[in-house]
């Protein structure tokens, strides 16, 4: 490990307003989370390279980096979901997800409406005397 | 995400969309419910009123919780897999820590692999539900579990009332519903609030309080059925299939469940369905593989969970070092794994059987299983069900178990309508 001190110049106010920001709520010192956001950030830097002629990305292993990155990257991919913005495969239909997620919430009597789910599966779960709840039984 | 189905899986079907990762939409364009809306009484005014509960489906497995539940916002189902082991939370002193639970009031703990890979993991009741859930390390454990699955599918700190359905041994059943005893058992987790105070892993906590305010027993292998037979749509798929054979190979316990598809003049199609216990699961190899490894090692002792673990990882902590032994799983597995075989042969020589090998055993066993199966049957005939959801693919079959059974008391809240044109794509 390099004992050098790397100096940090032109960090920019925003990210140092929102380190402190994190420090407040955290309890957590401003040291320690520029280090954890550089231990993040340098993965996420890594997969924004080219990989080298053997296929790695900053001589890390495709799987290993992803493995690496997931640890990281979970609140944020749930952030992305929960705002609409995550790029899943499906495009189409994240399209419809995102366009009805900034239009208005439907309401109780539009979510009421047409149930989509069909009786069979409760007809057959009777017939086997299967699916009633404790408080039926 | 596509991939190629297997000829014995039926594109509509909710096994087919989950394993191509999927939406789950119906066909009608809206997304599968994610919550009841239930008939309920104001304690204070002692009028009739109504709550709303998220669906979830838990599977309580010997060897590990699985639970399912909708993604919060996207119409995914999401599974959630944690090992059977608790472990008291020691204090972290420095570098990252690991996510501790406390559970009203409980101690604080830790859940799964962490709680395995810790030298205080303490075993957790291996057996049947009515010796599992008085326990209440076990409780604490199983909340701490429904927080980690509501975190995963996307949910926020708070509180929430979950109707679930909930799996049990095939053997805990009978036509009117659980056994006796058993219902008794999961009262004491009915109607309960468990407030989870959560510490992650950088020492964030967060709250959470779980309530179940109602749980639906169900045989734990017909989840497996269920995913196979409907669509997203809760209708059966049209299929040539009169008798259909799961076989579950779980961590604690092997089960088979029989279900004959009588197709009626009418065109409607009854189901019977038979379930047993053919003996143990892969817990059987676990403790031999333990008993080899401290006839090796004499200072090992492994408890169940770590016994599994090294089934799963093929490895174990040796004097500070984490040492391969791969031979021995291997040794134990020819010599064990042979029982498992042997108690399912004759469903395996009944030619009129379609098989569908299914639990956490059926991936560590299928070399094996396939040598028996391959030589006499056609593709069509069976089905391994994929590794990645062997182990879940009871609880993804109980969540639609959780929603028919919830439309029948409740109101099934439907989510957005999506106007996704497929043709398009």
């Amino acid at each position: 490990m390099s004992t050098n001190a790397i100096p940090l110049r032109n960090i920019p106010t925003e990210v140092v307003t929102i380190a402190e920001a994190i420090a407040q709520q955290t309890g957590l010192s401003l040291t320690a989370i520029y280090r954890l956001a550089l231990a993040s950030g340098v993965l996420v830097e890594a997969t924004k390279i080219t990989p080298d002629r053997e296929g790695t990305y900053a001589g890390l292993d495709g799987t290993y980096l992803a493995r690496a990155l997931r640890r990281h990257l979970g609140s944020a991919i749930d952030l992305l979901l929960a705002y609409g913005e995550h790029p899943i495969t499906n495009v189409s239909a994240a399209q419809a997800i995102a366009s009805e997620k900034v239009g208005s919430l439907p309401t109780d009597e539009e979510l009421e409406q047409g149930s989509p789910f069909d009786s069979s599966l409760g007809d057959d779960l009777e017939s086997l005397g299967i699916g009633l709840g404790l408080s039926q039984s | 995400m596509s991939t190629a189905l297997h000829p014995a899986i039926h594109p509509d079907s909710v096994l087919a969309k989950v394993c191509q990762f999927a939406l789950l939409i119906t066909s009608k364009g809206q997304e599968l419910p994610r919550r009841v809306s239930l008939p309920a009484l104001d304690t204070t005014a002692h009028l009739p009123t109504e709550t709303t509960a998220l669906l979830a489906a838990i599977d309580n497995g010997n060897d590990a919780f699985k639970g399912a539940i909708m993604h919060a916002t996207i119409p995914q189902l999401v599974t959630k897999r944690v090992a059977t082991a608790y472990a008291p939370a020691k204090t972290i002193r420095v570098g990252e820590g690991i996510t501790s639970y406390q559970v009203n009031g409980s101690e604080r703990f830790w859940v799964g692999d962490e709680a395995v890979n810790t030298q205080q993991s303490e075993g957790l009741p291996v057996g049947f539900t009515t010796e599992r859930l008085p326990d209440g390390r076990f409780q604490s454990y199983l909340a701490a579990c429904l927080v980690e699955l509501l975190l995963k599918a996307g949910y926020r700190p708070g509180i929430y009332d979950l109707y679930a359905s909930f799996g049990l041994p095939n053997e805990e059943m009978t036509l009117h519903g659980a056994r006796p005893e058993v219902a008794a058992a999961l009262r004491l987790l009915h109607q309960t609030p468990f407030v989870v105070e959560r510490a992650d892993e950088q020492r964030q906590i967060t709250s959470w309080t779980v309530r179940l305010v109602e749980l639906s027993p169900y045989p734990q292998s017909f989840g497996t059925f269920a995913a196979w037979y409907y669509t997203v749509d809760g209708k059966p798929i049209p299929t040539t299939v009169v008798r259909h054979v799961t076989l579950d190979i779980g961590g604690g316990q092997f089960h088979d469940c029989e279900v004959d598809l009588d197709r009626r003049p009418d065109g409607r199609v009854k189901l019977r369905m038979s379930a047993n216990l053919l003996g143990d699961g892969t817990i059987a190899i676990a403790r031999a593989a333990r008993d080899v490894i401290r006839a090796a090692h004499p200072g090992i002792h492994l408890s169940d969970a770590e016994a599994q673990q090294v089934l799963l990882t093929r490895t174990v902590v040796v004097g500070g070092h984490r040492l391969a032994v791969d031979e021995i799983v291997e040794e134990v597995i020819a010599a064990r794994g042979q029982n498992i075989l042997t108690r399912m042969l004759p469903l395996v020589q009944e030619g009129r059987n379609f098989l569908l090998f299914t639990g956490g055993g059926s991936a560590l066993l299928e070399s094996k299983l396939r040598e028996i199966v391959l030589p006499t049957r056609t593709t069509r005939e069976y089905l391994f069900v994929l590794r990645e959801f062997a182990p879940v693919l009871n609880v993804i079959g109980g969540y639609m178990l959780a929603l028919a059974s919830a439309g029948r008391v409740g109101k099934l809240l439907a989510s957005p309508r999506h106007s996704i044109n497929i043709e398009m794509q």
